[in-house]
């Protein structure tokens, strides 16, 4: 049996309105699943155009590939045009679409008292790796030579903490009963480190792990003095300063600057300089939370 | 119940269910053991400890830049409670406070429903064993709250909000003599003197009790009944429950309820056109017709000396317009007036801008000078220089080298010495400094008046000039707009600041002529077009089928 002579009109109107609807929604959808924000990402409205741009050229094509196509995509319209689906429905749609476009026109064309928004989103691909991107975390990848000389502070009990923490170390060393100065953060690694430094026979990858959470601990109290207040508990732009602003949230990791914030130490690499958290730009030109 | 009344009950508890879920346990607690303090301590060590310290002691790492500082748990005194007066809290304070962190400090939410990484029921529960075990005040069965019974409930009546509720809780204000504290309207502007101390000895200011993001432990009825029957212990705000009955109280509640500013959520000021003066006024019905934009205000972080301790927030804006001149009413809360400066009191900022610098974060209450008489009170509104094309605006704060910005400052000082109280000032960028503009070009000018904890400035300057460094106001277009304010008695001055993001002002023009005129042809066009596409179709296939 012949399919009605309908189909293909409609069948391009559905793909319109599907394709709008994925770009519309489905994509705010999904980046909820991805990024596990408590809110969607905004699509940019150059994205819609640019892909209802396509999927009209891609139908149009499709549309005017044979005299026959033409037929049946027109098929519905002169019906409608000559009146076969009623009088009162063909005055009634030669009515309206005049009035949806007026309103459409209207819409773009009186002035809005909307501020004009300067969304500052970062296309992944766009950046190529800068020279910030390519660097290491020396925190994170520690050389045999610190973690030595880590082992080596631990069995005289004088770990070099930066001197942010040590007021509060200080203070839990007076008041506990504990041995070693790394109790005071006795989290599984350091509890193992520890066993094994009493036992005598240390292991790099144990001691690799007790450095690293005390470099955490470190990484931790910095990062709440200087940054959590905007950036929040899990650097997700929810911190309790910012909210009171009207950036709200947009620190979130899609409009920072993504780049690994490296610690960078000043030259000697040793544990008891002053870490520095320096980027290019720090929450300067171009980078302020607000996209401005 | 009717099968659609219990419909909607289930849908309502579902509801509040739903919108106390952070903060009401879903069940029991779980019994408190080695495991959960174990587990409470790893918890404890990873996510509070930096601020609460490794001893509880309130004294972490980041402590000294914070007010208020974090909560010391090594006395048992906690100041969000359902408890009596001088009283241990109850497991569910805590866990409430925990759950949705304190408004307007630097304890944030920790449930994992309100924030990424949160914190589920059990480790919750778990860190509120740890925290308890800092205090022995918690191991005498005596203090015990739910054994005591020292518990403060809500009263068994309570009437819904209503006008007449609040006015009886109005005269409950004045009677029981809140305003001697909180001032009159709530403003938290009661008292003369700054020398106010909590329990530890740290500076305490009176709440403003009409900014409801800074009302710490909630702002529903409830809670706000809660601070006032318990009192906040540790702070100079006692316990009414003795003072004010139930119905009182509850009235009471509601009538601070009332006080709540409802914030604006738009960023866009719309100055309103009128014939004749603006007037100095601004109670005057022109000033009252414009529609205010509330401008939420955040320490400025930015440049060294970072500030994260601001007093000013919010600052409601309004602006009036009419042939000649524009005029901006600004209106702020500042419960004392700080009119005199002292430029040797200032700091050094490069003594405070070392690489490295965590002393770059002004503490709250070390390095700066606390007290009143000793730096002004001042605000600034901010425009670029140059309209912006497209959506591209100079940096927000001071602008930048390419994008220069024109300020305004108001100075009280210069206010209350009775001369011209607005310096015009150019930036390039914050790493210089303003550029004052030349006397002849200065031509804001401006009245002010605090009263009853609020300041009002109107600035007014004509709406064309010729300097070339100042912005012109013309009509219909966004003109960006933002705001830098200073409290003199928070120590704030030179870059101690705070400041907002870029909202914008327009002066509202009559919609042009052409709206309508496309607005016709377009529907005049296409209803030819449709038509003549008729005609031509039926006249293809024949007359009428």
């Amino acid at each position: 049996m012949k399919k009605p002579r309908t189909q293909r009109f409609w069948s391009v109107v559905l793909t319109l309105l599907v394709v709008y609807a994925l770009i519309k929604w489905g994509i705010p959808a999904l980046s909820r699943e991805i990024t596990d924000l408590p809110f969607p990402l905004t699509v940019p409205g150059t994205l819609m155009f640019i892909y209802m741009l396509l999927t009209v050229i891609a139908l149009f094509l499709l549309v005017t590939f044979s005299e026959e196509h033409l037929e049946d995509f027109l098929y519905p319209v002169r019906r409608f045009l000559r009146g076969e689906y009623g009088r009162v429905t063909r005055v009634a749609g030669l009515a309206v679409v005049p009035l949806l476009v007026g309103w459409q026109v209207y819409d773009v064309t009186v002035p809005k008292m909307e501020q004009p928004l300067s969304l500052r989103i970062q296309h992944p691909s766009s950046n190529f790796p800068k020279k910030n991107e390519t660097l290491k975390n020396p925190f994170a990848n520690t050389t045999d030579a610190e973690i030595d000389a880590f082992v080596e502070q631990a069995r005289v009990n004088d770990i070099g903490f930066i001197p942010q923490v040590q007021p509060d170390l200080d203070s839990w060393a007076e008041y506990s009963e504990a041995g070693h100065m790394l109790e005071a953060i006795a989290t599984a690694p350091v509890r193992a480190f520890l066993q094994e430094l009493e036992a005598g026979s240390i292991s790099r990858d144990t001691a690799r792990a007790a450095l690293m959470e005390k470099n955490l601990f470190e990484g931790r109290a910095l990062y709440s003095m200087n940054c959590r207040p905007c950036h929040g508990d899990s650097a997700a732009g929810d911190g309790p300063r910012l909210m009171a602003s009207s950036c709200g949230r947009s620190t979130s990791p899609t409009t920072v600057p993504s780049r690994p914030s490296s610690k960078v130490i000043p030259s000697g690499g040793s544990a008891t300089e002053v870490p520095v958290c320096r980027r290019r730009r720090p929450h300067g030109i171009r980078r302020c939370p607000c996209g401005n | 119940m009717s099968c659609r009344r219990s419909f909607l009950f289930i849908i309502l508890a579902l509801y509040w269910g739903g919108a106390l879920a952070a903060e009401i346990p879903s069940g029991p607690r779980p019994a408190a053991s080695d495991e959960t303090l174990a587990e409470g301590a790893a918890i404890y060590l990873q996510r509070c400890s930096f601020c609460h310290g490794l001893l509880g002691d309130g004294n972490g790492p980041v402590a000294e830049y914070l007010d208020p500082r974090p909560r010391d748990f090594t006395l048992g005194t906690f100041k969000f409670r359902t408890t009596q007066s001088g009283e241990l809290p109850r497991d569910e304070d805590l866990f409430r406070t925990v759950s949705r962190g304190l408004s307007g400090t630097a304890m944030q939410a920790f449930d994992s429903d309100l924030i990424k990484n949160g914190l589920a029921e059990n480790e919750r529960w778990a860190v509120i064993d740890y925290i308890k075990s800092f205090a022995i005040e918690f191991e005498d069965p005596e203090l015990d709250p739910t054994k005591n019974g020292l518990v403060v409930t809500l009263p068994q009546e309570r009437p819904p909000y209503s006008e007449a509720l609040v006015a009886k809780g109005k005269e409950v204000f004045e009677h029981a003599k809140c305003w001697e504290c909180h001032g009159k309207l709530g403003r938290g502007d009661g008292q003369e003197s700054f020398d106010r101390t909590d329990d530890w000895g740290f500076p305490i200011r009176i709440r403003n009790v009409t900014h409801p993001w800074k009302i710490k432990a909630g702002i529903k009825v409830e809670d706000i009944y809660m601070r006032f029957s318990t009192g906040v212990n540790g702070t100079p705000m006692p316990s009414f429950v003795d003072a004010l009955s139930e119905e009182e109280r509850w009235a009471l509640a509601n009538f601070i309820k009332s006080l709540q500013h409802q914030l604006t959520d738009h960023q866009v000021l719309k100055a309103k056109g009128i014939e004749g003066e603006i007037l100095d006024d601004p109670t005057d019905v022109n000033w009252a017709a414009a529609e205010p934009m509330d401008v939420r205000l955040t320490g400025q972080v930015i440049a060294a000396p970072r500030w994260q301790n601001p007093s000013i927030e919010m600052a409601t804006v309004r602006a009036l317009y009419n042939e000649t001149e524009i005029a901006f009413l600004i209106q702020w809360d500042d419960p004392f007036k700080d009119v005199t400066h002292q430029s040797t009191a200032e700091f050094n900022p490069q003594e405070i801008s070392r690489v490295g610098g965590f002393n770059s974060y002004v503490a709250a209450n070390g390095m700066v000078p606390r007290q009143l008489e000793t730096f002004r009170d001042a605000i600034a509104l901010q425009f670029p220089v140059k309209l912006p094309e497209g959506t591209k605006k100079p940096h927000f704060f001071r602008g930048d080298s390419s994008n220069p910005v024109h300020l305004w400052q108001w100075q009280s000082d210069l206010a209350e010495a009775g001369t011209a109280s607005v310096k015009e000032f150019n930036a390039r960028g914050w790493k210089q400094p303003t550029k004052l503009q030349v006397d002849d070009q200065q031509q804001v000018t401006a009245t002010a008046n605090w009263d009853q904890g609020r300041w009002s400035v109107i600035m007014r300057r004509p709406l064309l000039t010729d300097d070339r460094n100042d912005i012109q106001f013309i009509k219909g277009q966004f003109i960006p707009l933002t705001l830098n304010a200073w409290d003199g008695s928070n120590g704030e001055h030179g870059l101690v600041m705070s400041l907002s993001t870029w909202h914008s002002v327009i002066l509202e023009a009559p919609i042009p002529l052409t709206v309508y005129l496309y607005t016709l042809l377009a529907v005049l066009v296409t209803g030819a077009l449709g038509f003549w596409l008729a005609r031509k179709e039926q006249a293809r296939t024949g007359p009428g089928v």
